[in-house]
């Protein structure tokens, strides 16, 4: 399926009608990037990967960065049997410190980005609801960071040094000084 | 205690540091008599908090800590990088450079597997073939040497091309090695593929279903081996494979059930033949010219924007995400490892098979935990 082909096929689906902002992208590794407001993500999964003729069997990937004043969280969808790529992306409002933020769990849809979801809930404090019997089903527990460390190492507001070990701490803290 | 006391169950906890494992990680098994009847993977104890790291240092010191993310296989994730960086600041790769990394990413293809099937080897206890491999896979980190000055993070790419030109001789050492694992593929056969003793532990065993690939997102050579044809070096045709000439090879159950151990082992044994056949290609046709785009030259910082590069690693499909906010150093870098992947479908492989039989299932996943926890 080509480009247009598939913008034809999203439009079918009357994204926009819930809020989806459709824009193409010259880009090897995506065609089109739509960008969901958060309440409609779920849905709109759900339309991807189950709709004739798109078929988004797979999210490759699940990435989240900080930018500005925004969360900002892209899934990397592919269809194997259409041979189509589109990233799909919702902002949220930054959170700063170690408040963590709520947010869906996709991982009903693509059960494979479950890892994925689990690590971003360590590392940028976001905690994917509606996962946690799939998670205790899996059998796979990623333990990324030590017992006791406060706050999201991967968040623009953490300090690198703040939990390191003492004597890294106490060079660090002299160079400063 | 009392669970263990009142049943005919027992618990082992494995790790995180033991000979069966692939690196530091625990497993926390069920059995019942000699049967796996559930299984806890815990991982994380190699996070390195490498994603972080990259994002304090300058964009021209990532290229090294990418080399980091599987040091067994490095020149994939500096590619991946590379590729999404020059995405952004729209710098090309002159047609030289680009014929270089292809012939880095191939033979870093082929080392992976040869370590593989060291790591098949030790697991069902055949202790001659993993002397015979791991002489044969010097040569190839020879070659390595040779161009790069290093055998395993080779810190040799550039964003628009790569460090040095091709050393004298380069070329045609790569044709000699092609050759010289071309005929050492023949005896691997003989000592291992199809010994009766290892087609004892490897057909019918650990069968990964294609249900079971679509579950996981497995890609790479553990998809292959159920049979899936994916190969992104065949779907994504800028990642420079386009006017090469080589096959897919796909389990298909020869020795007991497709995706079994014994289909992997074989699928990459195959894929290691199509990357000789890759690279005496692109031997045989580096263009003149320059290795190294000016524009890259000194690359302070990168504009605005955000790229994802993909590439088909020795394990399957890795990406990477890169946003720049315009600044010296990368807002955010983001690799998507396949063997997250792989971990995550191992509880379910494991289930029903015996104790004896879990050390050579985890090998045949070939799970990089560098690139899993990172």
């Amino acid at each position: 399926m080509d480009r247009k082909s598939l913008q034809k096929k999203l439009e079918q689906l009357d994204l926009r009608g819930l809020g989806v902002q459709i824009s193409p992208l010259n880009s090897a590794s995506a065609e089109w990037l739509l960008l969901v407001p958060p309440e409609g993500l779920l849905r709109v999964a759900k339309l991807l990967a189950e709709s004739p003729g798109l078929d988004f069997n797979c999210c490759e990937n699940f990435s989240v960065f900080e930018r500005g004043s925004f969360f900002t969280l892209s899934y990397f969808l592919r269809s194997d049997k259409n041979k189509l790529n589109v990233i799909l992306r919702v902002n949220l409002p930054a959170v700063q410190g170690s408040l963590p933020v709520e947010f869906l769990s996709v991982a009903s849809v693509w059960p494979m980005i479950l890892p994925w979801e689990v690590e971003n809930s360590l590392l940028f404090g976001i905690q994917c609801r509606g996962n946690e019997a799939m998670i205790r089903s899996s059998g796979l527990e990623v333990n990324l960071l030590p017992e006791g460390l406060s706050g999201f190492p991967l968040r623009k507001s953490f300090r690198v040094f703040k939990n390191a070990d003492p004597v890294v701490a106490a060079v660090q803290e002299r160079s400063e000084s | 205690m009392k669970q263990t006391f009142s049943s005919d169950s027992s618990y082992w906890e494995i790790g995180p540091y033991h000979g069966s494992l692939p690196a530091a990680m625990k497993v926390r098994l069920r059995l019942d008599g000699e049967i796996i009847s559930d299984c806890q993977v815990e991982t994380g104890y190699l996070h390195r908090g490498l994603e972080k790291a990259c994002e304090l240092h300058s964009w021209k010191s990532v290229i090294a800590y990418s080399d980091h993310l599987d040091p067994e296989a490095a020149i994939f994730g500096e590619w991946v990088l590379c590729s999404a960086v020059e995405s952004i600041a729209e710098i090309g790769i002159p047609p030289r450079a680009r014929s270089i990394r292809s012939i880095l990413l191939e033979l870093t293809r082929i080392s992976a597997h040869l370590m593989f099937i060291v790591r098949m080897a030790r697991a069902v206890g055949s202790e001659t073939i993993v002397h015979y491999v791991l002489r044969d896979r010097e040569r190839i980190l020879d070659l390595f040497e040779l161009l790069t000055g290093a055998r395993f993070p080779l810190n040799f790419l550039r964003f628009g091309g790569v460090r040095d030109d091709v050393t004298d001789g380069f070329i045609e050492r790569i044709l000699e090695v092609c050759e010289m694992v071309r005929l050492r593929l023949k005896e691997y056969n003989d000592l291992m593929t199809f010994n009766q003793g290892f087609l004892k532990r490897s057909a019918s065993v650990g069968v990964l279903s294609l249900e079971m690939i679509s579950r996981f997102g497995i890609t790479g050579p553990n998809a292959r081996g159920s049979g899936s044809s994916f190969d992104l070096r065949k779907e994504d045709l800028d990642l420079g494979y386009r006017d090469v000439d080589f096959q897919v090879p796909v389990g298909r159950g020869e020795e007991g059930t497709v995706g079994d151990i014994h289909d992997r082992f074989l699928v990459r044994l195959r894929e290691m033949s199509q990357s000789m056949e890759i690279l005496k290609q692109f031997a045989e046709k580096v263009p003149s010219g320059p290795f190294f785009e000016v524009g890259g030259k000194g690359l302070g910082k990168v504009p605005f924007g955000e790229a994802y590069a993909r590439v088909e690693s020795a394990r399957g499909v890795l990406g990477c995400h890169v946003v720049s906010d315009g600044s010296e150093k990368p807002c955010r870098i983001q690799f998507k490892s396949p063997s997250l992947n792989h971990l995550q479908a191992l509880p379910s492989l494991v289930i029903g098979n015996r104790l004896e039989d879990f050390p050579v299932i985890i090998a045949s996943l070939d799970i990089g935990l560098a690139e899993a926890d990172r």
